[in-house]
């Protein structure tokens, strides 16, 4: 059953790739600045850490990876929550999280394949400041980036739930994509931010969206910090989706399925 | 001149109207204030890291950063409380044919449709733009008086090209019929405004100086309030603030000109 939501997703998805590609596009605008800055710094200064070529891959394909990996769905599900709709759910035999999974994930693919497409004319034009993985570089950015659409999943879907207890939430989940774009390190390279603060994003979610697969796509990984970080992955995973079960349980005792 | 009094007076009541309304959702209100300081301090933060890592971004440091997000700041939650939820209604209005009923007022449409609304929580977030300006000014020795004054004119000559702009990507609707896309398009472009210039070079110093001119809305005032500004940079800010006006006013009357009544 879910595999044929799956698939249908996925058919809508590329029937409407343009207006995906036209939105990805948009999102890239405010990246401009920050690609400018990191372009001007990579000139004029030495990064602790990285080389130019390597902070310039860095900046463009976190912002890429970023872009193909936050979801939309939670909008529909909190209009969801709050209009009423969310009792066609409860009835049927399906879970909510799992529907919502296979249907989001194939929007994700389709919006991943549009920014693997759009790397071609930056490494076009870019090609001797990017820096080219290998093949374990790539196998490792996948691995990475694929628990990373979990992760980013599962975190929405639980910030989405609040949907069940607040009216207004549309601006916290504003605030809450700002704090991930910065805290999963999209604009800064995590390791540039100051001691204290790494130490404690080193065990925050947020380290393994964007950090960890860019590092492993520029080569600054070797197979045991890697390990380190894929099962540091999996943990916030299972945090994830538990935290996410006993407040849907939560949730469900208190909905009354006439809207808010 | 009693064109003038009567929208002034309409003007007002429409601005009361909507801080009685904006009073009504107190926490939604909170809520937003909440997210501008989120963005401040996350923007703040950004430079601040960049700047304890490479001791300037730009040839600007702590200061210079914190004068120039706050006028960033004050430029866009004035656009934001005054202009922005009226002027991203119109492509929805001439989509639905809705535009018939605000060209037959007895007032001067662009300004009506531009200032229909007003947002109350978004002006208030101009107040942390000022502290950071004022935490800048006291760290800066070329600062003078009249540098404020001075600043307080380009932030609003930089609000009225923001204004032009919007409205110029708003009027493509005419032709597409788009409703969403451009008013995306001009908050995107927007949040650049926030970055030093000193930054851009080459094909993208010329795009985002001339023809999408994000770099030049908040460093020009903040070079006023420096002392440091140039004749030929006031010079191109007057060329721009000019140039955007008259695009404007030929794309918007070229667009009500093909307008399709819904009526007809």
């Amino acid at each position: 059953m879910y595999r044929n939501i799956f698939l249908y997703s996925l058919n809508t998805s590329l029937n409407y790739r343009l207006q995906l590609l036209i939105n990805a596009s948009i999102g890239f605008i405010p990246s401009l600045g920050v690609i400018f800055v990191w372009l001007y710094i990579a000139k004029e200064k030495t990064i602790p850490g990285y080389s130019p070529e390597e902070i310039i891959t860095y900046v463009l394909v976190a912002k890429l990876l970023q872009q193909a990996l936050i979801p939309d769905f939670h909008w529909t599900m909190i209009e969801e929550i709050q209009n009423g709709d969310m009792a066609k759910y409860i009835v049927r035999p399906i879970t909510h999280l799992h529907y919502w999974f296979s249907k989001e994930s194939a929007t994700i693919i389709v919006k991943s394949g549009l920014a693997t497409v759009s790397l071609i004319p930056i490494y076009a034009i870019f090609f001797s400041n990017l820096v080219i993985p290998d093949i374990a570089s790539m196998a490792m950015f996948i691995v990475s980036s694929s628990l990373a659409l979990i992760l980013y999943f599962l975190i929405y879907y639980l910030i989405s739930l609040l949907g069940f207890w607040l009216v207004e939430i549309y601006a916290f989940i504003y605030t809450t994509d700002i704090l991930i774009e910065f805290l999963s390190g999209v604009l800064i390279p995590l390791d540039l931010f100051p001691d204290r603060v790494q130490s404690i994003l080193q065990w925050l979610p947020f380290h393994y969206m964007i950090y960890l697969p860019i590092n492993s796509f520029i080569g600054k990984l070797n197979f045991t910090q890697f390990m380190g970080g894929i099962c540091i992955q999996i943990l916030w995973c299972i945090t994830m989706y538990l935290a996410i079960k006993v407040i849907w349980h939560k949730a469900i005792l208190k909905y009354n399925g006439a809207g808010l | 001149m009693k064109s003038i009094y009567i929208t002034t007076n309409i003007w007002i009541e429409t601005v009361a109207a909507c801080i009685k309304r904006s009073m009504n959702y107190r926490s939604n209100f909170l809520l937003s204030l909440v997210d501008a300081l989120v963005w401040l301090s996350i923007s703040l933060s950004f430079f601040f890291i960049l700047i304890d890592n490479f001791e300037s971004v730009g040839g600007y440091g702590k200061s210079e950063v914190l004068i120039l997000i706050g006028v960033a700041e004050i430029i866009k939650s004035n656009v934001f409380a005054f202009f922005v939820s009226g002027i991203s209604k119109i492509p929805g209005y001439i989509n639905s044919g809705e535009l018939d009923l605000h060209i037959t007022r007895p007032i001067n449409l662009t300004f009506y449709l531009c200032t229909r609304e007003f947002e109350l929580p978004e002006l208030l977030s101009s107040i942390p733009g000022a502290i950071m300006i004022t935490l800048g000014i006291m760290e800066i020795d070329t600062f003078q008086l009249s540098g404020i004054f001075g600043m307080i004119l380009f932030v609003i000559l930089s609000i009225f090209i923001v204004v032009n702009f919007w409205l110029t990507l708003i009027s493509v609707s005419f032709w597409t019929k788009n409703q969403t896309n451009m008013n995306e398009v001009a908050i995107s472009a927007i949040s650049l405004m926030k970055y030093p210039k000193t930054v851009y070079n080459g094909i993208g110093k010329f795009v985002l100086t001339f023809i999408v001119p994000v770099s030049v809305l908040a460093n020009t005032p903040m070079e006023v309030l420096r002392g440091n500004v140039l004749p030929s940079q006031v010079a191109d800010f007057i060329i721009i603030l000019i140039t955007s006006f008259l695009l404007r006013k030929i794309v918007w009357t070229l667009g009500i000109r093909s307008y399709d009544s819904a009526s007809l």
